[in-house]
């Protein structure tokens, strides 16, 4: 499980720092930074994936478009820690730069033993982190590429730490473009994922095969009692086609996805997501298009799920569904500063929204709160915060 | 009549002595605004009679409110609207949770409970966000929904200290007062209504301090004119009346 990430100078994250829960929900004012946050973990990923050129083209954005325009910095600097339950607390840290694309510095470390390091256009890896003896000797980095180093190197080259490393990044998967006009898109293969937009959702369930279908459908089903089938073709062409059936009465009615309600469209793609091997699923509005009957369902569902997950929301109805405990720790409030760079804090650290947690629900307690006033009280609970510090240092 | 009371701690309401959630008479150990409100009872009810020094006294404290809160219903949010401002969630909920309490007392003793219920308007849980009114209006709100009609809302707005400050300061007592409910709720301000009262008392402002001074009579209420004082006095008048009017109808 990623615990903590730190980006500098992308978009407007400057020096931003963020602890992660195993279920993440960031809320917030427009513009406060949600989706950047989401975009910002989508790119930490792409570094252990490379072709940083597609990530950009993916999105239509220029490299230029990733660094804050609050700082002349020209580097993006990124580091994270996260903890594996074989190989304990793995460290990472890189500087990307903007005009090569490449982390022209990284460092990692497994349970505090560097076991990666690049700089000068050199690097060394470190297999076998339990002997201090076997660290190989640095190598000139011979061969161009884009991203970290980790991406163009072999799992078989590397010691347990960083495939561990790797491996959990490369699986972040973000869903940040979710949009029921992708989802609906015939297509021909998936490539094992879904787009940032949920494309490829017709070739992704088709791939997933028939037993997988299945478990999503006994899923649906708990809250779509109708749902009779989930169907995938093959055409001649290749191209794959997503049919749902519906038991209305005695009789059988089938829907292309082209015209599946939106809805219903989105909770597949999510629950898909849900099931795959990816490690850490990210998605935007995470309650658009979903009626309130459905989102207890949505939300057990991504809390209970085994993959660490983070969601962006406006809705008071899914953080009401939240149990206070999952609340506290997870419940993450984006702001701006003066200056124009995002913020964060635990919402229910703040001590108004905490003492409105003791007697009414979290979305109640979100909702009831003047957001465009809470920055005051944070400020004012941040400086005391300074004052005390000082204090305890005299 | 019962009085149960229920506020923030030992400097308002009070507290229970030995420390505990809810308590009774002798144990309950009152704070200068339980003073104030068995003081207005008194004189609501036209004859001496204090309910704090007769064991007609209940008390519940925060936490047992938050424990003892509405079922949880999560569907059956209070959302906001047009119809119900922001930052009175809180307010709504307290006084749902007294309301249930003092029903379910009314059954125990068998005789008419009236509850007050303390916040200050500038409290922790709105950290000067929001209007007064609309939060006092939640309280009664709040007893409403619980079909409770003896609730009583004590609201000084924006905290207690306003109200004492406004009798106790030897300047000018009982003067201009409406303009200490402009005033910062926040202790840490630089010249708060709590350093202020301090400044007026020469530091004699600990809550047994004030509790004493409040006991003694030293706060002459009815010489204030506070719209947030007001409001508490006025409607503690009609609930007592309906009260003892239901008294004699029993």
């Amino acid at each position: 499980m990623i615990k903590n990430i730190y980006i500098d100078n992308f978009k407007s994250l400057m020096d931003f720092e963020l602890n992660l829960a195993a279920f993440t929900c960031l809320v917030g004012l427009n513009g406060a930074g949600k989706s950047t946050v989401l975009q910002a973990l989508d790119f930490i990923s792409q570094q252990m994936r490379g072709d940083i050129d597609e990530w950009l083209s993916q999105r239509q954005w220029q490299a230029r478009d990733i660094g804050s325009k609050l700082t002349a910095k020209k580097n993006i600097e990124i580091a994270l820690q996260l903890e594996n339950q074989d190989h304990g607390l793995i460290e990472w840290k890189a500087s990307f730069n903007r005009h090569s694309l490449r982390c022209t510095r990284e460092e990692a470390t497994s349970n505090g033993k560097l076991v990666l390091k690049v700089e000068d256009g050199e690097f060394f890896i470190n297999k076998n982190v339990s002997s201090e003896g076997s660290r190989s000797a640095s190598h000139s980095i011979m061969f161009d590429y884009q991203g970290s180093i980790l991406s163009q190197l072999k799992q078989n080259q590397l010691g347990p730490g960083l495939q561990v490393l790797k491996e959990t990044l490369a699986n972040i998967r973000s869903l940040d473009l979710l949009s029921p006009e992708h989802l609906r898109q015939r297509t021909r293969d998936s490539a094992g994922h879904l787009g940032l937009g949920g494309q490829k959702l017709s070739a992704y369930l088709h791939e997933q095969g028939s037993e997988a279908r299945q478990r999503l459908l006994a899923k649906l089903q708990t809250v779509y009692p109708q749902l009779t089938s989930i169907d995938t073709r093959s055409m001649r062409s290749g191209w794959k086609h997503l049919d749902i059936a519906e038991q209305f009465a005695k009789k059988t009615l089938k829907t292309p996805a082209r015209h599946v309600n939106d809805g219903l469209l989105r909770l597949l793609a999510v629950l898909s997501q849900l099931e795959s091997d990816e490690q850490f699923l990210l998605f935007d509005e995470i309650e658009n298009g979903i009626n309130p009957e459905l989102v207890e369902f949505l939300v057990d569902a991504l809390v209970e799920s085994e993959h660490q997950v983070m969601v962006t929301t406006h809705s008071p109805v899914i953080l009401n569904y939240l149990e206070d405990e999952v609340a506290k720790q997870g419940v993450i409030y984006l702001y701006k500063n003066a200056s124009g760079a995002t913020q964060a804090i635990h919402l229910f650290e703040i001590p108004s929204l905490a003492e409105k947690l003791r007697v009414m629900g979290p979305g109640e307690a979100f909702l009831d709160t003047r957001l465009t006033e809470l920055e005051d009280e944070i400020q004012g609970v941040s400086q005391q915060e300074g004052k005390d510090a000082s204090a305890t240092e005299r | 009549m019962h009085l149960l009371l229920s506020g923030e701690g030992p400097s308002d309401i009070g507290v229970c002595y030995p420390a505990a959630e809810y308590c009774q008479s002798e144990n309950f150990k009152p704070g200068p605004m339980a003073w104030l409100a068995d003081q207005w009872v008194e004189r609501c009810q036209g004859y001496n009679l204090s309910h704090l020094e007769s064991g007609l006294v209940h008390f519940v404290n925060e936490k047992y409110l938050a424990k003892n809160k509405p079922d949880p219903a999560k569907k059956a949010m209070r959302l906001r609207g047009k119809r119900t401002p922001g930052e009175t969630a809180y307010y709504f909920y307290n006084a749902r949770a007294l309301a249930k309490r003092a029903i379910s007392l009314a059954h125990e003793v068998d005789d008419q409970v009236v509850a007050v219920l303390f916040r200050d308007a500038d409290g922790t849980a709105s950290a000067g966000r929001g209007e007064w009114q609309a939060k006092y209006d939640s309280m009664l709100e709040g007893f409403e929904v619980e079909g409770f009609v003896y609730g009583v809302a004590m609201l000084p707005q924006p905290k207690s200290e306003a109200w004492l400050l406004c009798a106790l300061n030897p300047q000018s007592p009982y003067q201009h007062c409406a303009r200490l409910e402009e005033e910062s709720g926040n202790d840490k301000s630089p010249y708060s209504l709590k350093s202020q009262l301090d400044v007026a008392c020469q530091g004699n402002t600990s809550a047994d301090q004030l509790a004493e001074v409040v006991q003694a009579g030293g706060v002459q209420w009815e010489k204030i004119d506070m719209p947030s004082l007001s409001a508490f006095k006025s409607r503690l008048e009609e609930v007592v009346a309906r009260a003892v009017k239901r008294k004699n109808q029993v």
